[in-house]
């Protein structure tokens, strides 16, 4: 084939003149500068993004953690307390960290589950 | 690691200067790719641009441990591929290369006369093949790339990348030699060979 045939076989005429012929009508050149310039501006943007969802489920964290807090905290005031299992009638659901080349959520998806104290909330749900 | 995976991991984790250093690495050439197969320097410029900036959202899923090369030029050839469909300015009848015939003497290769003129026949014959040829063509003896390679560049299989580099320089051949740009010498010869 033409493969096994350069290696066996001298280059033909033709071989020869597309060779060079082609490298002397497309000589490696430099493309303008202005190219990486717009890449360079183009890749700041993506990479922005990037950080910026990445600050959003961070924000996303530390609100559950401020959440979780008040509710030891009003656990602490109860003199029984009682955590039962029941979904609040908000239904929020506690965040999950994506897996590897998932998707990252922003703020509005991210939800916690909330534990009620039946007994320190008079089986009120939020 | 190799240097291209290096930079690679250091661009996934936001570095400005590898992905830089990846452009310098690579521009030339495809680059060059682009030049060859659009003819057209504004659409080569827009095409290396765009075929960085589509490569970025993917570089976590390539094969480190393969040089980029083959897979920017995939890239690059797929968006020339766009923009000469969109266009459809990469091909010329065969009859408008040959109404370019010369009248004169074909003396000595050495000649800049003859040797701009067997440029501009090979140009245009070369203008004349089918984008799919041409691009064989182009990463066969321009980028130096193997079969295999260019079969993975172009999504295609080997013998079909053989079979269009085949018939490339069948009609290359027939209109060099019609042009007198090119003799017919022996076994070199396929002209009229199917």
């Amino acid at each position: 084939m033409e493969e096994d045939r350069r290696i066996s076989e001298p280059p033909d005429d033709l071989d020869l003149l597309l060779k060079w012929g082609l490298r002397d009508l497309y000589p490696e050149v430099e493309p303008p500068s202005q190219v990486w310039e717009n890449i360079r501006a183009r890749f700041a943007t993506a990479a922005t993004r990037v950080a910026v969802r990445t600050e959003g489920k961070r924000s996303s964290l530390h609100g559950l953690a401020r959440f979780r807090a008040l509710l030891a905290a009003w656990s602490a005031r109860s003199e029984e307390t009682v955590w039962v299992p029941r979904r609040a009638a908000v239904g929020w659901m506690e965040t999950v960290p994506p897996r590897p080349g998932e998707a990252i959520y922003d703020e509005q998806q991210t939800t916690i589950h909330l534990w009620v104290l039946a007994n320190a909330l008079g089986n009120h749900a939020f | 690691m190799s240097q291209d995976a290096e930079w690679v991991e250091r661009i996934l984790e936001g570095d400005e200067d590898a992905f830089e250093r990846l452009y310098q690495k690579y521009r030339r050439s495809l680059y060059r790719t682009a030049l060859a197969i659009t003819s057209d320097p504004g659409a080569a410029e827009e095409i290396l641009q765009d075929g960085f900036l589509r490569a970025y959202p993917h570089l976590h899923r390539v094969d480190c441990t393969k040089p980029l090369g083959p897979w920017l030029q995939r890239i690059v050839v797929n968006l020339s591929y766009n923009w000469a469909n969109q266009r459809k300015r990469w091909h010329l009848p065969l009859d408008e290369v040959m109404d370019r015939l010369v009248a004169g003497p074909w003396g000595s290769p050495h000649g800049s006369y003859e040797r701009e003129e067997t440029r501009e026949v090979l140009r245009r014959a070369i203008e004349s093949l089918s984008l799919e040829k041409r691009t064989v063509l182009v990463l066969f003896y321009l980028q130096g790339f193997s079969h295999a390679e260019i079969a993975y560049i172009m999504r295609c299989p080997l013998g079909t990348v053989k079979s269009r580099l085949h018939h490339a320089r069948k009609a290359l051949r027939h209109a060099l030699v019609q042009e007198g740009s090119l003799e017919v010498r022996g076994a070199a010869a396929d002209l009229g060979s199917s």
